[in-house]
C-alpha cells in the first residue's frame, strides 16, 4: 500500500480514480492544491474518502514539499535505497497550461543528481499529464528540431516515456478541465496520432493534445553532485549555437574555449543538437576542468533560472 | 548634408514673416510679394525648375567687377538685441512624401540614402584621385536625372572640374591622355557656364579659379600646352568672367591659385588688353600687389608633424599613394616636436602645447584637435618599449600589460588592413554596380572608404573606440552600437583631415571674445561670415556605410588581437598558459531578442577597471583654450574643426534626433538668417570663461586618492560582502535563488561602481589638464532650442561634482550687494531655500562657525558641508565666503564664484504666464510676495485639505492618508505635471513616495488603492491651482493630434485624380469622398508639429514610426533606423509630446533672450536650462534682466501667434473624417457628460485617458475641441460616406516600444525583426473606406481664454528667480 501524491488535482478527476482503488493499493491520498476555484472540488471528495488529504498549498512552491516532507503525513513513509524503484510513494502531476510547467520540470528532475526533495526516499517514479508540446522538449531526439536544454537535462535523470496512447486522452475537451471555449476549439485541432499534430495545434492553446508520460530517475546519474551549475552553463550557452558544428560553438562557453575540443574523445563536427548525454558529459568535463572557465557569467546566466523560482512572498 | 547643397534662397523665399495682431493676409505673402514657394504647387516638375530660378551664389551682386569697395548686400541678418523680433519669421518647407513615393523637391530636401551614398561614394573615390573615372561616370548619370539633378550643387562640380584638373596634371604616362582630362574639364565648365544653362547649378569662385588655372597650365601660350582640347581663348574666359559679375579682385585671393598667382594675373592682364580694357589690367596688378601674405606662417612647425603637411591645392594635387604614417618609427623620432619620454597621457598635450606654444592658445588649441588619434600610438609605444627594457616580472609589468597588448595588436592590425584592404578592393571590383531608383549607380562597396584614412589611424581608432565604448559595460558591447559609432568616428576623422588640409594656410579663424557688448559681438560675427571659408564640403555617409566600415575594422582587430592568460588546471594544479582571444563576437538572448555582442576577455576586462585609459577621451569633447569660433551656420562654428554634421556625434548647432526634416529646416532658416540671434545667444554662452576651482580640485583629489566613498565619489572598492554559499544550495532551490539574486546584485553593483569611477575619473583627468588654464565651453541646442555645453564629462551642466570644480575664470569684487548675494549663495547650496533673503542671509551668519570649518578644515574638520544638498557647491560657496571675510575688505573682494537664480519650478511659471492664472502665478513667485511662495507645500496643503473633508464624512482612505500628505509625497508628480505626466505616471511616483512613509501601507494591494486616491487628488488640485495652465495644456496636444493626421493639399490631390479613375466615384475638387483603404491614407500622415520659437528657430517634433533596414557587415546582420527615410509619423506621441516641447521652446528663449541681455550689459551668464548664473557683484542686474527678458517674451501673444503660425503653416492641410472619428468616442462621452453636468474628459493621454479617474483633472478644459459630436453626426449621416469604425488601425500601439532617446547613438537600434503583431494590423487596415476630407484649420479648437494675471508684475517680484 502506497501513499499516492497528487500535485494540481485540479478538479479531482485523476485523484477519484486513485481513490477507486482499495485501501490495500492506495493507503493515502495527497492532494496539493491552493486554488479557491478548485478546492470546492476536492473537499466532498475528502468528506466523503478519510484517506484523501488535502494540502492547501502551491505546488509550484518548494516550501511546499519542505513542509510536506516534515508533517506526519509523510512520516510513515520508508527510505529505500537508489537501485530499486520506490515501491510506496508516487508523484502524480497534472501540469498546467503555462510557461511555468517548463520550470518545474526542469526543477523537479535536477534534484534526482542530489538525491533531494521526494528523491530523498529513493527513486520515485512520476507519472505527468503534460502539454503535448512540453513533452515534445523534454523528450526530442537529436536533431530535432525542439532538443534543448532541458532535453539534455531530461535524458540525463530520467527514463522517460508515453505511458498511454496520445489517442485515449483525445480529444482534449472530453477529458480536461478547464473546458476550451468555443475561440479555442475553433484553434485546436483534435489530434488523434503523433502525425495528427501540426505546428498549428503544438502551441499553447487550451484544448491542444495533453499526453500522459510517467518518469523514473535514472540509477546511474551522470551529473555529479555539484555540478548542475557547469551542466546548466554549457547547455544554456551551446544550445545558442545550436545548429552549428560543436567546434565552433564551443567558443560560447568563454573566449578561447576551443582549447577544450582537445580533451573531446568525439568527433567535434557533430551539431550541438546531435549531441548525446555521454557526449555532453565529456564536454562538461572538460569545462571544469579549464583554468579559464568564466565564473561571472555563470552568475548572471544563473540569474534566469532561479528568477523563474516563484518568490515565497508573491 | 546634402540639403546644404543647394542654397538658401529658396528657403529665404519661404519664410515669411508674422506679428503679434499686426497680422493681416497680405503679410503673409512676404516682402517680395512672391507667389507662394512650394506649396501651391501642385505639379512637383514646376516647381523645381521655380526653385532652381531662385538659386543664387556669391557672384550675383556687383555688376562692376572691380569696384574696390563693393557695397555689401542688405544684410539678412537681423540686428542683434536681447529684444524679440517685432515678427516672427517662419521657415515653410514640404511635408515629407510617403515611403516610396518622390518628386525633385522632395529629394531636394529629404535626399534619401541612395543619394547620399551615391555623394559619399563619389567623394571618396575623388579624394586622392582615388578613381576618378568611376566618379565621373556616376555623377553624368546623376546629371541625367531629373529628379538627382536637384541636389546637384556647385561644390559638387567644383570637385569633379578638380579632379580633371588633378588628372591632367599627373605626369604623362602610357594611356594616359591629358587632352580627354581637359576636354571633360572644359565641357563641365561649359555646362556650368552657360548663360542658357539647363543645369540649376551656377558657378563660384573657386570654379573659376580651377579654369583659369586649367589655362595657365596647359593653353598654348603654357610652359606645357596640351593639343585638342577645347578651350575657351583668353578672352573669351575673361568674358564669361565679366558676364557672371566675378570680382576679379577677389577671385586672385583663391588659394588655389597662390602658388601660381604671377601667371594667372598676367594671362587674365593680357586678356585685358587684348579685349581694350586696359582698365582692368591695373587694377588687377593691384590685386596681386595687395595679396596678403598668410597669417599664419608662424604655427607649420607644429602643423608638419602633427598633420601630414598637403599641398596647398589640398584635394587638387594630392596624390594617390599611401598616406604618410603618423607615428613614425623610432628612427625617425626625434622630428616631433614633443618629449615622447615624458609623455605620459593623452591629456598631456594641453600642457605640453602649453610648454612648446605657452603663449598661443590658439594654436595649442589646434594642436590638441589635430592629434587626437597619433598622440595614442605614440604612447602604446613608448610604453610597450618601456616595458620591453625593464622586463621585470611583478607589479610594474602588470601595470604596462594592457598598453603592450595595444601596441601589439596595433601593429598585427595594421599589417593586416595593409593586405585586406587590396584584397576587398580586387573583390569589389569585380561585383557589378547596382542601379538604383534614381538611375545612378550605386556601388555596394566600401573600399573606396576605407583608403581614406592611413591604416595606422584606424588601426589607432578602432582600438580606442572599442576599449571606450565597453568601459564601464557589462563585459561587451553591442555590436550594432560598436560598429556604427566606429564607422561614424572614421568618418569625422576623415572630415576632421580634409578641413585641416584644407585649412592649413587659413588665416586665424574669428573667435568670439568674452569682452564687449552686443555690438562688439555682432561684428565678431560679422568678421566671421566675411572670412574666407576655406572647409570643404564633406558629404555624410549613409548608417549603413558607417556599419559596414565599423564591422570591416572590428572585424580586423578581433581576428588579430589576442591576450595571454595564466591559470591553473582544477585537475592537476599545474598552471596553464593560453594566448585568447581579446575580444569575441557571440550573440545573446535578451527579452526573446537575439542580439550581437562584441564580449571581452576576462582578462582584459580585469585590466581595464584597475587602469582606466585616457585615449578614450577625444579632444573635440574637451573644453576649448579658446573662445569658439562664433556659430554662423549650422555647421560653422565651435570647435576649430569641427565643421561637423547632423547626425554624426561632433557638435553641430543642434544635436539632432533621426529628424532630416529638423535639419532641413534648420539649414533655411539658418541661411535665411533667421537664426541670427539664436547663434549670438549660444556665442554668448560659449564665450564664458571657465577655470577649475584649485581648492576644491585638491580636495576631491586627496578624497579620490584615498578610495574613500563621498558624495557623488564612488568608494575604490565598493565595501560588498559576497555570500558564503549555503549549505543547502543544491537542493533547496529557495537556498540557491536568494543566493544567486544576491551574488548577480553584487556584480552589478560592482559593475556600476566603477563604471562611476570611469566617469569621475575621466571628470578628475581633464581637471587636472585643465588646472590653471583659462577655457571655454562651446554649446549647441537641442531640438528645442535649449543649450548645452557640447564637451561631455566635465561641464557646468554635470552633477554637483562638475559644478564644485568649476568657477568663472574672471573675478569681480564683491561690492555690498554681491557680498550679500554670495551668503545667500551659501545658503542655497545648503538648501535652506525657502526663506526669505533676509533669512537666508541670517542663517547664513548663524552658521559662520560651520561655514568657516569647513572651509579651513574640509576634510579634518567637522564635514558640515557635507550635510548640504549640494555638497561640494556649498563647499565652494563657504570657501569664497570665508576667504571674502578673511580679506581685508570682504566688499573688495574679487570674487570668481558663479552664484545662481534658480527658476521657481520654471515649466510652470512659463504656464502660469500664458495662461494669466492668478493663483497659479503666486505659487511660482510670478506674483510680488513677502517670502518665496513654495508650490509643492501648497499643493500638499490642498489635498490634506480634501483629505480631511473627506475623512469628515467618513471615506476609510481618507482617514488613514489624513496629516501624512508631506510636501515631498506631491513634489514630483507637480514638478512633472509641466511635462504632460499621465495618471499612471503620477499614480507610480505617489506611490513610491506613499511606500517610503513608515506603517503607512502593508500590502500590495493596499499601496495600489492608496496611491491611487492621492494622486487623483493630486491631479485635481493641481488642475484647480492651474486652471490656465491645464486648459492650456489640453489645447496644445489636441492641435498637434489633428495636425499630425492631416495630410497636405497636394497629397490630397493625387488621392483624389487616384479615386477619379476609378469608376462609379464622382470626385469633386476639395471635398471630394475618396475611396482608399486606410492603411493608405494612414501612409499619408506624414505632417509633423512644426512651430517657431519667438527667436525664429524653426522646432520640428522627430517622432515618426521607425522603419529598420537590413544590413549585411563583415560581423553579422544588423538592423537600423534610416535616419533618411521619413515614415509616417506617430500622431499620439506627436501630440502628448507637443506641450512639454512648446514649453521648453519658451524657456530656451528666455535663458538666450536673458544671455543676450547680460551680455549687453557685459555680464559673465551661464546657465543651466532655468538655473541662471553669473557673479555675485551682477547678481542684481541680472535678476533684472530675466524678469525684462520674461516680461517681454510673454507680452507678446505667444498662443496668438502660434495660432496664426499653424493656419499659415498647414493652410490648406486636410483631415479624413474618418480619421478625426477617432475623437469621437471622448467628444460623445464629453457631450453626454456635459448634459450630465460632468467635467469632460481629456484625450491628451490615451493611457490617461481610458482610466476613468484623470477625467476629473480636466475640468477647465471644455470646449476644446470645435469639431464636436454633432458636426461629426452630420458628416457621417451622408449616405455616400461609408466609414468603418473598426478598421482605424490604431497608430499608437505600433509605437508604443518607440524610445525618445537623446543620445545620438541610440538611433543604431538593435537586431530585431518587424513584430508579427504589426504586420498583421497593417493587413487589417486593408479594408476599404470612403471618406470626406475636412480643412484642418476649420476645425482647429479656439484658444483657451486667458485669466487675469498682469505680467508685468514680475518685475517687481523679488522670488521669480532666487
Amino acid at each position: 500500500p502506497a501513499p499516492q501524491l497528487t500535485a494540481y488535482p485540479g478538479v479531482g478527476s485523476l485523484t477519484r480514480a486513485l481513490l477507486e482503488h482499495p485501501p490495500s493499493v492506495v493507503k493515502r491520498v495527497i492532494a496539493i492544491e491552493d486554488s479557491p476555484g478548485l478546492l470546492p472540488f476536492l473537499e466532498p471528495l475528502a468528506a466523503a474518502d478519510p484517506r484523501l488529504h488535502i494540502i492547501r498549498a502551491n505546488p509550484f512552491r518548494w516550501e511546499t514539499y519542505s513542509d510536506l516532507m516534515a508533517s506526519p503525513l509523510m512520516a510513515d513513509v520508508a527510505r529505500h535505497p537508489w537501485e530499486e524503484v520506490h515501491p510506496g510513494l508516487q508523484l502524480m502531476c497534472r501540469m498546467p497550461l503555462t510557461i511555468g510547467s517548463e520550470q518545474l520540470m526542469s526543477q523537479f528532475l535536477r534534484f534526482a543528481p542530489n538525491r533531494a526533495w521526494l528523491f530523498q526516499y529513493g527513486r520515485l517514479p512520476m507519472g505527468f499529464l503534460l502539454p503535448y508540446s512540453l513533452w515534445d522538449r523534454l523528450s526530442a531526439k537529436p536533431l530535432d528540431p525542439t532538443r534543448c536544454k532541458l532535453t539534455v537535462m531530461t535524458e540525463a535523470t530520467c527514463h522517460t516515456r508515453l505511458s498511454l496512447p496520445l489517442a485515449t486522452l483525445q480529444p482534449y475537451a472530453a477529458h480536461f478541465h478547464p473546458s476550451p471555449s468555443q475561440q479555442d476549439l475553433r484553434r485546436a485541432q483534435t489530434a488523434v496520432h503523433i502525425s495528427d499534430i501540426t505546428a498549428r495545434n503544438k502551441g499553447k492553446q487550451l484544448g491542444h493534445p495533453y499526453v500522459s508520460a510517467s518518469f523514473t530517475p535514472r540509477t546511474e546519474q551522470v551529473v555529479r553532485r555539484a555540478g548542475l551549475d557547469h551542466w546548466d552553463y554549457v547547455t544554456r550557452m551551446m544550445f545558442v549555437s545550436r545548429a552549428q558544428p560543436v567546434s565552433e560553438a564551443i567558443d560560447r562557453l568563454g573566449l578561447g574555449g576551443k582549447s577544450l575540443l582537445k580533451q573531446l574523445k568525439f568527433d567535434t563536427s557533430k551539431l550541438v543538437k546531435e549531441l548525446e548525454v555521454h557526449e555532453w558529459t565529456q564536454v562538461v568535463d572538460a569545462f571544469v576542468d579549464w583554468p579559464f572557465a568564466p565564473s561571472v557569467y555563470m552568475i548572471q546566466g544563473m540569474l534566469e533560472d532561479v528568477d523563474a523560482v516563484r518568490s515565497s512572498k508573491a | 548634408m546634402l540639403s546644404s547643397r543647394l542654397s538658401a534662397a529658396p528657403a529665404e523665399r519661404m519664410c515669411r514673416h508674422i506679428g503679434g495682431r499686426r497680422y493681416s493676409p497680405r503679410a503673409f505673402r512676404g516682402s517680395h510679394g512672391s507667389t507662394r514657394g512650394y506649396a501651391t504647387s501642385s505639379k512637383p516638375a514646376n516647381a523645381s525648375v521655380a526653385y532652381a530660378v531662385q538659386t543664387s551664389n556669391d557672384y550675383s551682386a556687383p555688376p562692376f567687377p572691380l569696384s574696390s569697395s563693393p557695397k555689401p548686400p542688405p544684410s539678412i541678418y537681423p540686428a542683434l538685441s536681447s529684444s524679440l523680433p517685432s515678427r516672427i519669421p517662419l521657415t515653410l518647407l514640404p511635408t515629407p512624401l510617403p515611403v516610396g513615393e518622390s518628386s525633385p523637391l522632395n529629394t531636394h530636401f529629404f535626399p534619401d540614402s541612395s543619394v547620399q551614398h551615391t555623394f559619399s561614394v563619389m567623394d571618396a573615390l575623388l579624394r586622392d584621385g582615388y578613381d576618378v573615372p568611376r566618379a565621373a561616370r556616376m555623377f553624368d548619370s546623376l546629371r541625367r536625372s531629373p529628379e538627382a539633378r536637384s541636389t546637384l550643387d556647385v561644390d559638387l562640380y567644383n570637385s569633379f572640374l578638380g579632379a580633371y584638373l588633378t588628372e591632367a596634371l599627373k605626369e604623362t604616362t602610357r594611356g594616359h591622355d591629358r587632352s580627354a582630362w581637359l576636354n571633360s574639364l572644359w565641357q563641365l565648365f561649359g555646362d556650368l557656364t552657360s548663360r542658357a544653362s539647363k543645369w540649376i547649378v551656377r558657378p563660384n569662385r573657386e570654379s573659376f579659379a580651377i579654369a583659369l588655372l586649367a589655362l595657365v597650365k596647359f593653353s598654348d601660350t603654357s610652359d606645357t600646352p596640351v593639343i585638342n582640347v577645347t578651350e575657351p581663348t583668353k578672352e573669351a574666359f575673361l568674358r564669361v568672367l565679366l558676364e557672371q559679375h566675378v570680382m576679379l579682385s577677389d577671385l586672385m585671393k583663391a588659394p588655389l591659385l597662390q602658388y601660381d598667382i604671377e601667371a594667372c594675373s598676367r594671362l587674365l592682364r593680357v586678356a585685358a588688353l587684348d579685349s581694350g580694357r586696359a582698365d582692368i589690367a591695373m587694377e588687377l596688378g593691384k590685386a596681386v600687389f595687395s595679396a596678403a601674405p598668410d597669417q599664419l606662417e608662424g604655427i607649420p612647425e607644429v602643423l608638419a608633424v602633427t598633420a601630414p603637411k598637403f599641398p596647398v591645392l589640398t584635394r587638387i594635387l594630392r596624390v594617390r599613394g599611401k598616406r604618410i604614417r603618423q607615428v613614425p618609427s623610432p628612427s625617425e623620432g626625434d622630428q616631433t616636436p614633443f618629449n615622447l619620454q615624458s609623455m605620459r597621457d593623452y591629456l598631456e598635450q594641453v600642457r605640453l602645447g602649453r610648454a612648446s606654444l605657452h603663449d598661443d592658445p590658439t594654436a595649442r588649441q589646434r594642436l590638441m584637435e589635430e592629434s587626437a588619434y597619433q598622440v595614442a600610438a605614440q604612447r602604446w609605444r613608448h610604453e610597450a618599449e618601456g616595458l620591453a627594457k625593464l622586463s621585470i616580472p611583478g607589479g610594474s609589468m602588470q601595470k604596462t600589460r594592457l598598453k603592450n597588448w595595444m601596441w601589439e595588436w596595433y601593429q598585427t592590425m595594421i599589417e593586416r588592413l595593409d593586405n585586406e584592404i587590396p584584397t576587398l578592393e580586387e573583390q569589389e571590383s569585380v561585383k557589378s554596380s547596382v542601379h538604383t531608383s534614381l538611375g545612378t549607380y550605386l556601388h555596394g562597396g566600401i573600399a573606396p572608404y576605407l583608403r581614406l584614412l592611413a591604416t595606422d589611424k584606424m588601426a589607432t581608432m578602432t582600438i580606442t573606440e572599442l576599449l571606450r565604448y565597453s568601459c564601464g559595460m557589462e563585459g561587451g558591447v553591442r555590436t550594432t552600437r560598436a560598429a556604427v559609432s566606429l564607422g561614424r568616428a572614421i568618418e569625422i576623422e576623415h572630415d576632421a583631415e580634409v578641413n585641416m588640409a584644407s585649412r592649413a594656410n587659413e588665416p586665424n579663424a574669428v573667435l568670439t571674445s568674452s569682452e564687449g557688448g552686443l555690438t562688439e559681438l555682432a561684428a565678431i560675427r560679422r568678421a566671421a561670415r566675411e572670412t574666407t571659408d576655406l572647409s570643404e564640403h564633406v558629404p555624410e555617409w549613409t548608417q549603413a556605410i558607417r556599419a559596414r566600415v565599423g564591422s570591416f575594422l572590428l572585424d580586423a582587430l578581433m581576428d588579430v588581437a589576442t591576450v595571454s592568460r595564466t591559470g591553473r588546471r582544477p585537475s592537476t594544479g599545474e598552471d596553464v598558459s593560453e594566448e585568447q582571444p581579446a575580444f569575441a563576437h557571440t550573440y545573446e538572448f535578451l527579452h526573446g531578442r537575439k542580439i550581437g555582442m562584441i564580449k571581452l576577455n576576462d582578462e582584459l576586462a580585469a585590466q581595464l577597471s584597475s587602469e582606466p585609459i585616457r585615449d578614450a577621451l577625444h579632444p573635440r569633447q574637451l573644453p576649448m583654450l579658446i573662445p569658439p569660433r562664433p556659430w554662423i551656420d549650422v555647421e560653422k562654428g565651435g570647435y576649430m574643426y569641427s565643421k561637423s554634421r547632423a547626425f554624426i556625434s561632433a557638435a553641430p548647432v543642434m544635436r539632432f534626433k533621426d529628424s532630416l526634416e529638423q535639419s532641413s529646416f534648420l539649414r533655411s532658416a539658418s541661411s535665411a538668417g533667421h537664426l541670427e540671434s539664436m547663434f549670438a545667444a549660444l556665442d554668448v554662452l560659449g564665450s564664458t570663461p571657465w577655470t577649475i576651482n584649485r581648492p576644491i580640485f585638491d580636495v576631491v583629489l586627496t578624497v579620490w586618492n584615498t578610495g574613500e566613498a563621498f558624495p557623488k565619489l564612488p568608494p575604490v572598492g565598493l565595501d560588498l560582502e559576497d555570500p558564503p554559499k549555503p549549505a543547502d544550495y543544491e537542493v533547496n532551490p529557495t537556498a540557491r535563488r536568494d543566493y544567486v539574486r544576491v551574488m548577480s546584485q553584487n556584480i552589478q553593483k560592482r559593475l556600476e561602481n566603477h563604471s562611476i569611477r570611469c566617469d569621475v575619473n575621466y571628470k578628475m583627468e581633464i581637471a587636472r589638464a585643465f588646472l590653471g588654464e583659462r577655457f571655454y565651453f562651446p554649446h549647441n541646442v537641442d531640438f528645442r532650442g535649449r543649450a548645452y555645453p557640447v564637451p561631455p564629462n566635465l561641464n557646468h551642466m554635470g552633477d554637483d561634482l562638475c559644478r564644485g570644480l568649476l568657477t568663472f575664470a574672471d573675478k569681480k569684487a564683491l561690492g555690498e550687494r554681491g557680498f550679500r548675494w554670495l551668503k545667500i549663495h551659501v545658503a542655497n547650496k545648503f538648501g535652506y531655500d525657502k526663506a526669505s533673503l533676509e533669512e537666508r542671509v541670517n542663517w547664513t551668519m548663524e552658521h559662520l562657525d560651520d561655514i568657516y570649518d569647513s572651509a579651513t578644515k574640509p576634510l579634518e574638520g567637522r564635514r558640515w558641508w557635507l550635510g548640504a544638498d549640494d555638497p561640494w557647491q556649498c563647499l565652494a560657496a563657504c570657501i569664497e565666503l570665508h576667504n571674502a571675510l578673511e580679506s581685508p575688505n570682504p566688499l573688495e573682494f574679487e570674487s570668481s564664484l558663479p552664484v545662481h537664480q534658480d527658476g521657481t519650478c520654471n515649466g510652470l511659471q512659463h504656464y502660469a504666464a500664458l495662461g494669466g492664472d492668478g493663483q497659479g502665478a503666486q505659487q511660482v513667485n510670478l506674483d510680488v510676495g513677502d517670502r518665496p511662495a513654495d508650490v509643492y507645500t501648497f499643493v500638499a496643503d490642498m489635498v490634506e485639505k480634501r483629505l480631511e473633508e473627506a475623512a469628515e464624512k467618513g471615506h476609510p482612505l481618507a482617514e488613514r492618508l489624513k496629516g501624512r500628505i508631506a510636501r515631498k509625497v506631491v513634489k514630483q508628480t507637480v514638478m512633472t505635471t509641466v511635462y504632460g505626466v499621465t495618471f499612471v505616471g503620477a499614480r507610480d511616483q505617489i506611490r513610491r513616495q506613499l511606500d517610503a512613509i513608515p506603517g503607512l501601507t502593508q500590502t500590495e494591494n493596499e499601496s495600489y488603492s492608496l496611491a491611487v486616491y492621492v494622486a487623483k487628488i493630486t491631479l485635481a488640485c493641481i488642475g484647480d491651482l492651474f486652471g490656465g495652465a491645464r486648459s492650456i495644456q489640453g489645447w496644445l496636444t489636441q492641435v498637434a493630434g489633428l495636425i499630425s493626421k492631416s495630410i497636405p493639399p497636394e497629397r490630397i490631390d493625387m488621392l483624389l485624380n487616384v479615386a477619379e479613375k476609378s469608376p462609379g466615384s464622382e470626385p469633386d475638387k476639395h471635398e471630394g469622398r475618396v475611396k482608399r483603404s486606410m492603411s493608405a491614407l494612414v501612409r499619408e500622415q506624414m505632417t509633423s508639429m512644426i512651430w517657431t520659437t519667438p527667436l525664429g528657430m524653426p522646432v520640428v517634433q522627430p517622432y515618426r514610426k521607425q522603419v529598420k533596414k537590413q544590413i549585411f557587415t563583415a560581423l553579422q546582420t544588423i538592423f537600423i533606423a534610416d535616419p533618411n527615410l521619413p515614415s509616417e509619423v506617430s500622431p499620439r506621441k506627436q501630440a502628448s509630446a507637443f506641450p512639454p516641447n512648446f514649453i521648453h521652446s519658451l524657456d530656451a528663449t528666455h535663458m538666450m533672450l536673458t544671455a543676450l541681455g547680460c551680455r549687453d550689459k557685459q555680464l559673465t551668464f551661464a546657465s543651466v536650462h532655468d538655473s541662471y548664473w553669473t557673479h555675485a557683484a551682477s547678481i542684481d542686474e541680472m535678476s533684472e534682466t530675466i524678469r525684462d527678458t520674461f516680461v517681454r517674451l510673454h507680452s507678446a501673444d505667444i498662443l496668438g501667434n502660434l495660432l496664426l503660425e499653424i493656419e499659415q503653416r498647414y493652410k490648406d492641410y486636410k483631415i479624413p473624417v474618418s480619421s478625426v472619428k477617432g475623437q469621437k468616442p471622448h467628444n460623445f462621452r464629453r457631450s453626454i457628460r456635459r448634459k450630465l453636468g460632468h467635467p469632460p474628459p481629456a484625450d491628451a493621454e490615451p493611457a490617461a485617458a481610458a482610466d476613468d479617474t484623470s477625467e476629473q483633472l480636466w475640468a477647465a478644459a471644455t470646449g476644446l475641441l470645435r469639431f464636436t459630436h454633432q458636426d461629426y453626426e452630420k458628416l457621417s449621416a451622408q449616405s455616400e460616406i461609408a466609414v468603418e469604425m473598426n478598421s482605424t488601425p490604431k497608430m499608437g500601439d505600433a509605437d508604443a516600444d518607440e524610445h525618445v532617446d537623446e543620445d545620438a547613438d541610440a538611433r543604431a537600434d538593435e537586431d530585431g525583426d518587424e513584430k508579427p503583431r504589426a504586420r498583421a494590423k497593417r493587413l487589417k487596415g486593408k479594408e476599404i473606406v470612403m471618406t470626406r476630407f475636412i480643412n484642418l484649420t476649420e476645425i482647429l479648437p479656439p484658444l483657451p481664454p486667458k485669466g487675469a494675471f498682469d505680467i508685468q508684475k514680475i518685475k517687481d517680484s523679488l522670488y521669480f528667480f532666487s
